[in-house]
């Protein structure tokens, strides 16, 4: 029986979108204001950027190491596999949000590391069984792309933690100067 | 790995060791779960993913509890 690779399309692209913005805001959380409109703003165009980069990299080495299977199947089958993989990623998007909403915890780079890292695993599994046929190629493609990732998060996250108290304060800056009530210290 | 560097950890140098190496096994290995899982379910991702994440939070929120014993 074909499989019919369009249905469910839409709630995997949900899924996938929720559990990367999810994963942002709970990363750039601020610890004294949790639910800080300029953090939560912030996470969520991060982890929305940094999930549409990982797919596009997931997806673009997959095609490139099975480029007679492409062929074939077309790029859906590519395409399928990644985001059937990328629902594993929603356990990690629900512990690390309780974690930092109901543990309080502020460590969390390591739920996005093993997030990304059984993400990777998962695609290469899944292509497997398209194929037919488990390939050691497809666990060294989607390993080192998850690999790349998580430690790209894991540089980045110093950085870009400031990002957020740096927007904060140009807002505030900008408030300041149009109320022509100069700038508060 | 995790458990047994952990218990090292606590035993020779007295640290709570059960959230910091615990937790972190526990990450690592819920990867290989939610596979397993998956296989148990038939492949349906509407079972298993709920399934996973149901069984993460669980074993998540356990770890926090023995951390603080």
């Amino acid at each position: 029986m074909e499989l019919d690779m369009n249905k469910g399309k839409g709630w995997r692209n949900l899924v996938r979108w929720l559990c990367f913005m999810v994963m942002g805001i709970s990363a750039f959380a601020n610890q004294l204001d949790t639910f800080s409109p300029y953090n939560v703003v912030f996470g969520a165009v991060v982890g929305l950027l940094f999930g549409w980069l990982f797919r596009k990299f997931l997806r673009g080495f997959l095609s490139l190491f099975n480029g007679k299977f492409k062929k074939e199947k077309g790029k859906e089958a590519i395409r399928y596999a990644v985001d059937s993989a990328m629902l594993f990623l929603t356990p990690f998007a629900a512990m690390m949000f309780i974690a930092v909403y109901y543990l309080n915890w502020s460590e969390t780079r390591g739920f996005v590391a093993t997030g990304i890292m059984a993400v990777g695993t998962a695609a290469a599994i899944e292509i497997g069984k398209a194929k037919e046929k488990q390939e050691f190629r497809n666990t060294i493609a989607t390993s080192g792309v998850s690999f790349l990732f998580s430690f790209l998060w894991t540089l980045s996250y110093v950085y870009l933690a400031k990002v957020p108290s740096l927007m904060e304060g140009g807002a505030q800056l900008i408030r300041g100067i149009l109320s022509g009530g100069g700038v508060s210290l | 790995m995790y458990g047994v560097l952990g218990i090292v950890f606590s035993l020779a140098l007295g640290w709570k060791t059960s959230v910091a190496f615990g937790v972190t096994g526990v990450l690592w290995a819920i990867g290989p779960m939610i596979i397993t899982i998956r296989e148990l379910t038939g492949g349906k991702n509407t079972l298993s993913v709920p399934l996973a994440t149901a069984v993460g939070a669980v074993v998540l929120i356990s770890w926090s509890v023995f951390g603080n014993l």
